[in-house]
């Protein structure tokens, strides 16, 4: 072998060698890279594809050539270029142009071959590259595992690349401007932290970074426009989702066309809104139109009801059965279920009241009676009825104007027809219906046609109860006083006043106005029964004198100072307790005055029951004289009756000597009348074992005498007043001439003498005392006069202590004489006032007269009634007698009114009368021939009709003159003054209900009213 | 004759009352004038003359005593409803003035005696001549009431007239007389002024009976004062 070609070699081979081991170490080194780009591509979350990254190195590796080996191979040896000038040298071809030495070219390659020869080879082979590349690799392993040593989940992620999630809500609608929570739910092995939101709009996107916490990225926003959102993580990206804003479904027109039932008489109309207030059993056609295509309408009303839709309208009809709130279901692209309040009122019955007279009464003295009915539907009115009855019932239709909502009758009710007689007693109501055919009565009155004995006992019941309620009302007024005493003492010792006792001072106030108020109530009462007794059948001037007198003295016991002090107490309460103790020594000087003024009304209240009771039992023994008298003749006719009847006036007898042995033993009443009762109570017992005849004769007596014994108590004790009255003036003007001459010696220089003038005052008291007994047996002697002569008494006081400190006090002993005069004058006012009670012009008198006489013809005509029928056979023996005691008693009663006719007063009425007298002629004569037919019981009516007439016009002038004007009233048949009935109170509301329903008013306000007004009838 | 006599007296005396009230207008004068009318019976002059000059007198005094005049004018008229509401108004005004007592003693009378009308006029008419001075004439009129209702007053009346008229025993015997008739009469004036006429006649004993009963009848009251008054000026004087 040549030498170049062992140069040859032996560079090929050493190439060849370090060639392989520089690969080797290329591919070490691609093989760490790989590891490390795909380590960092697990780290970052990469494909692992990134690995291949690692490969790069290895396209950029070429092995070296031969040439730069022999150079690198040279250097390594310390040779100078002989290798490659041996290589480079034997590539000359021969034939070159420069024509190279052969011959040295070989030498030069032989001594070059040589210099080779000996060197190994082995030893300049270089691994170093081989293990840098393999030291990399090891870096490279140890830096792949760290991942999966401390982050296996990112690293198993990295690897597989897989994570669940979810997006919500998806695609959805929402209502405009609503808020949405859009939502990324995210699970796996590993999860991100964070995800990326992209939310875009028509106009932007906008991209946010959310938090994840506990596996939901999560954020809200407002759907005012379309959107579209997805979200990013990792190298996920959700779908795009859709979030539409949609319109809410609403109805733009909805009308209600009601159909009212036919008893409401309303014509169809149609409303809009959302409440209706309609009558039960109106139909209601129900129209409308949403804001979106409709796919499903209903009515849920009780049940559901199926509404007809087409595109956006809808339409359907129901019927008011209650009321609830109903619901308008409507489906399109969203639900509506629209409330409806519905309201069904019911038809109330009809309202039915007679408002006048509204009470009961007593027969009018014409026998008419003005009727007043109020009757109100809330539907109209179709009909009503008045309904009467006295043994049998009438009725009379009222004109009621038809389908009116409220509608008021007046009528006048002519009872002359009825012939009642006195004791008869006719009932009435009303009865309206309404349009739906409801029907309501009104509450059933009477009109009594009372006796004289009914009239007085009325009049002495009134007394009796005012009597117990001013005893009542003493009592608790002692105690107000007591209260008041001890709260002040109180404020006086610790000068203050606790919360408590602020209370019971209020409570006091409170209690004490409770007793002015009653008191107002009493005469408000008074008054009622006045003008009831005026308008009564019947006169009685007595009672109307003696309830007038009685009002008075209740006016005289509320005084106005007492309320004023009470209103100051209420003021000086929010002050200083000084202020408060102020304000009830005030109190006190008015509370005694008022406890004074109940003692003296109680006392005078007592004088005039005993005598009401007198005159009510005189007429009680008239009364059993009468029936006595029927018993007599029926006795004849029926056995039977006639004992019964006996026996129920033998206890009526026993019943009145009873009374009149109460009477004689109460309190205050005179000896010698009690002496009198007694002796008539007792010759009454007797007189039960008497016959008929004689029974009849001794009642008649015996209300003879209670009578006079009636007037003899009045007549007395109003002669005693005034004896006893004149006697104090007397004495008031002899004191007043001796204070006269008292000054008259002050005027001549003189001291005064102290013991006259303390004489003086000593008579003074003597007078206030006699006088304070006055005070308890009439109104007239008010306890104004006991204050005028006590500020008398203290000027003369005041002129004592005068002189006693040497001076003169002329001013002060005028000023005492002035108070007499003045007391004189109050005694002399009250002489005049009663000469004035006591007689008048005798027109009262006159009146009394006509009325007994009224009251006879009365009797007269009952016990006439009595005899019919008359049988088919004729009239009786029995019957015959009867007939002719009756026209006895009806000559009488004429030659009565003839001899009344001779009155004065009777002056203009002569015709009247005279006409009367003879129909009463007329009757006295059909009666002596027993002719008892119809006619002779018409000129009976006529003849009462006309005294009647008679007595009405007189009064009519009467009351023209005395008759004060007095604002209306409630006219309240009650027995004291009491509260409204639960009747009248349930009847008023609904009458309050109806009347409301009727004003202008906004109609959403109409069933609060009814409402209100139904909790309140609720509650009544 | 006697009435000629005092028609003709009366008649120059209200001639010369009336020229005086002419030259010097004093309330005296002009009371005395209407005394004069009233004597006479002119009482519709005498009311003219109180009702035209009335408002020349100011002073609260005299407008008292014209209108007590006017009181006393109507009551001798016999319009006693008007005298007594004018009496009575008179004391509602004038409570300080003297002349209120005397209408109080006016209106008193009236009250005591109204129970009979034609009783009462005639009373006012005794009452009338006795203060107009006409006592024999008083003293007629009064005999003839002595049986009526207002018989204790014409008595007293009637004493007093004799008592004007200086006829003390008589006035005393009258009085007598009235306790006698009416011994439950109340005229407690008439027991002073018997008690007065006993001790202007010397019969003191009498009087102090008449005073002493008087008080145990009356104690306490103003009677039993005036009485007790009385009977210490009998001591004093005896």
């Amino acid at each position: 072998m040549s030498n170049i070609s062992f140069i040859q070699k032996k560079t090929a081979k050493y190439t060849w060698i370090q060639n392989l081991i520089d690969f080797a170490s290329v591919l070490v080194f691609v093989i760490s890279l790989i590891i490390i780009a795909l380590s960092a591509a697990l780290l970052l979350m990469k494909s692992p594809w990134y690995g291949l990254l690692g490969l790069i190195p290895l396209f950029f590796f070429g092995p070296a050539s031969v040439m730069q080996r022999a150079r690198e191979l040279e250097q390594k040896v310390g040779l100078k270029g002989e290798i490659i000038s041996s290589l480079q040298l034997a590539k000359i071809p021969e034939d070159s142009k420069e024509r190279y030495s052969r011959e040295l070219i070989q030498a030069f390659i032989d001594d070059a071959a040589a210099r080779i020869q000996s060197l190994k080879l082995e030893n300049f082979i270089s691994y170093r590259p081989l293990g840098r590349s393999a030291g990399f690799l090891l870096i490279a392993l140890a830096l792949s595992l760290i991942q999966p040593a401390f982050f296996p989940g990112r690293f198993w992620y990295a690897l597989y690349h897989h994570v669940e999630y979810r997006v919500s809500p998806g695609n959805m609608e929402y209502p405009k401007d609503a808020q949405a929570d859009i939502a990324l739910h995210v699970w796996g092995v590993y999860t991100p932290r964070t995800v990326r939101m992209i939310l875009s709009t028509a106009e932007e996107t906008k991209r946010r970074v959310l938090k994840v916490e506990d596996g939901v990225a999560q954020m809200s926003v407002t759907v005012s426009d379309p959107m579209v959102y997805s979200f990013e993580f990792f190298e996920y990206r959700t779908v795009p989702h859709e979030l539409y804003p949609i319109e809410p479904l609403y109805v733009e027109n909805l009308t209600f066309r009601l159909e009212y039932p036919a008893y409401t008489k309303l014509a169809a109309e149609t409303r809009t809104g959302r409440q209706l207030v309609v009558p039960y059993q109106t139909i209601v056609h129900v129209q409308g139109r949403a804001s979106q295509e409709l796919n499903e309408a209903r009515f849920e009303y009780g049940d559901t009801i199926a509404f007809e839709y087409e595109g956006r309208d809808f339409r359907g009809r129901f019927t008011v059965t209650g009321s609830e709130t109903a619901l308008l279901h409507l489906a399109g692209r969203s639900i509506l279920r629209e409330p409806i309040r519905i309201y069904a009122i019911p038809d109330l019955a009809p309202l039915v009241d007679i408002f006048y007279p509204g009470i009961n009464v007593n027969l009018p003295y014409d026998m008419r009676l003005d009727i007043g009915i109020r009757c109100s539907d809330d539907y109209g009115l179709s009909a009503g009825t008045f309904y009467y009855s006295l043994d049998e019932e009438y009725t009379r239709e009222l004109s009621v104007n038809p389908g009116a909502f409220e509608d008021t009758i007046v009528f006048t009710w002519d009872l002359s027809g009825l012939g009642m007689l006195p004791g008869d007693e006719v009932s009435y109501h009303v009865t309206v219906r309404d349009n739906s055919g409801k029907v309501s009565r009104s509450t059933v009155y009477y009109v009594k046609f009372p006796t004289m004995e009914q009239m007085y006992e009325e009049v002495s019941e009134k007394e009796t109860m005012l009597q117990t309620d001013i005893a009542d009302m003493q009592s608790q007024h002692d105690d107000q006083m007591k209260e008041a005493a001890r709260i002040q003492e109180k404020i006086m010792k610790e000068r203050d006043l606790s919360w408590s006792e602020q209370e019971q001072l209020g409570e006091l106030i409170e209690k004490e106005e409770e007793i002015m108020a009653k008191i107002g109530d009493w005469q408000q009462e008074l008054a009622t029964t006045i003008e009831k007794l005026k308008e009564g059948m019947i006169l009685d001037q007595e009672s109307i004198e003696r309830l007038k007198e009685i009002s008075r003295i209740l006016e005289e016991i509320a005084p106005e100072e007492l309320k004023r002090s009470l209103e100051d107490l209420r003021l000086a309460m929010e002050r200083k307790p000084a202020d408060i103790s102020r304000a009830l020594e005030q109190l006190k000087e008015r509370q005694e005055e008022l406890a004074r003024a109940l003692e003296r009304s109680l006392e005078i209240l007592k004088r005039f029951e005993q005598e009401e009771k007198l005159r009510q039992y005189a007429e009680k023994a008239r009364d059993l004289a009468e029936q006595q008298g029927l018993q007599q003749e029926l006795s004849g006719a029926d056995g039977e009756l006639a004992a019964q009847k006996q026996q129920d006036i033998d206890a009526s007898m026993e019943e009145l000597a009873e009374k009149l042995n109460e009477l004689a033993s109460s309190e205050g009443m005179e000896q010698e009348i009690a002496d009198a009762l007694e002796q008539m109570a007792a010759q009454m017992r007797e007189m039960k074992g008497a016959n008929a005849g004689d029974k009849k004769t001794g009642l008649e007596d015996m209300a003879m005498s209670l009578q006079r014994l009636y007037e003899k108590l009045t007549q007395g004790r109003f002669v005693i007043l005034r004896k006893n009255l004149l006697e104090s003036l007397n004495q008031v003007i002899e004191t007043s001439k001796a204070q006269e001459g008292i000054i008259a010696e002050i005027d001549k220089g003189l001291k005064i003498d102290p013991v006259a003038q303390q004489e003086l005052i000593r008579a003074t008291e003597t007078i206030a005392e006699s006088l304070f007994r006055q005070q308890t047996k009439s109104r007239l002697v008010g306890p104004q006069i006991g204050k005028g002569l006590a500020r008398a008494a203290l000027r003369m006081e005041e002129v004592l202590k005068a002189h006693s400190q040497d001076k003169i006090d002329r001013a002060r002993a005028t000023e005492a004489m002035k108070e007499l005069n003045l007391v004189a004058r109050d005694i002399l006012f009250a002489l005049k006032m009663m000469i004035e009670d006591g007689s008048s012009t005798g027109m009262s008198s006159f009146m009394q007269e006509l009325a007994n006489l009224t009251k006879s013809q009365m009797m007269l005509s009952q016990s006439m009634m009595n005899i019919l029928p008359i049988p088919m056979h004729g009239l009786g023996q029995a019957q015959k007698v009867q007939l002719r005691r009756l026209a006895a008693r009806q000559r009488e009663l004429r030659e009565a009114l003839q001899s009344l006719k001779g009155e004065a007063a009777a002056g203009k009425y002569q015709d009247v009368l005279d006409d009367v007298i003879n129909e009463m002629q007329d009757i006295e004569q059909e009666l002596f021939q027993y002719k008892l037919d119809r006619e002779l019981i018409e000129r009976q009516r006529r003849v009462i009709s006309k005294l009647l007439d008679s007595q009405r016009s007189i009064r009519r002038e009467d009351f023209a003159q005395k008759r004060e004007s007095k604002p209306g009233q409630d006219m309240l048949d009650r027995t004291r003054p009491g509260p409204l009935s639960d009747e009248l109170g349930k009847d008023e509301l609904r009458r309050l209900l109806q009347e409301e329903l009727r004003k202008p008013y906004p109609e959403e306000y109409e069933v609060y009213i009814r409402e209100y007004f139904r909790a309140l009838l609720g509650e009544k | 004759m006697i009435l000629i006599f005092l028609v003709l007296s009366i008649e120059s005396r209200i001639d010369s009352v009336e020229k005086a009230f002419a030259e010097n207008r004093e309330i005296q004068t002009l009371l005395e004038l209407s005394k004069c009318y009233i004597t006479a019976g002119d009482y519709h002059k005498s009311m003219e003359l109180v009702k035209k000059h009335e408002r020349h007198f100011t002073k609260e005094i005299d407008k008292a005593r014209l209108m007590y005049e006017s009181g006393s004018v109507y009551m001798f008229a016999g319009e006693i409803a008007k005298a007594h509401d004018i009496y009575l108004r008179l004391i509602g005004t004038y409570p300080k003035s003297d002349i209120a007592n005397d209408a109080a003693e006016r209106l008193y009378l009236i009250e005591a005696a109204r129970d009979d009308t034609v009783a009462l006029h005639r009373l006012v008419n005794l009452v009338r001549l006795f203060e107009t001075e006409q006592h024999e004439v008083a003293v007629d009129t009064a005999k003839k009431m002595l049986k009526t209702q207002v018989g204790a007053y014409a008595y007293y009346f009637l004493a007093l007239t004799y008592n004007a008229m200086g006829d003390l025993p008589m006035a005393l015997g009258t009085l007598v007389e009235l306790n006698r008739e009416y011994a439950q009469h109340d005229i407690i004036a008439a027991l002073l002024f018997q008690a007065d006429l006993y001790v202007t006649l010397e019969k003191t004993k009498e009087a102090r009976k008449v005073l002493e009963d008087l008080i145990v009848r009356e104690p306490n009251t103003i009677y039993a004062l005036k009485a007790r008054q009385r009977l210490k000026e009998l001591e004093e004087m005896q």
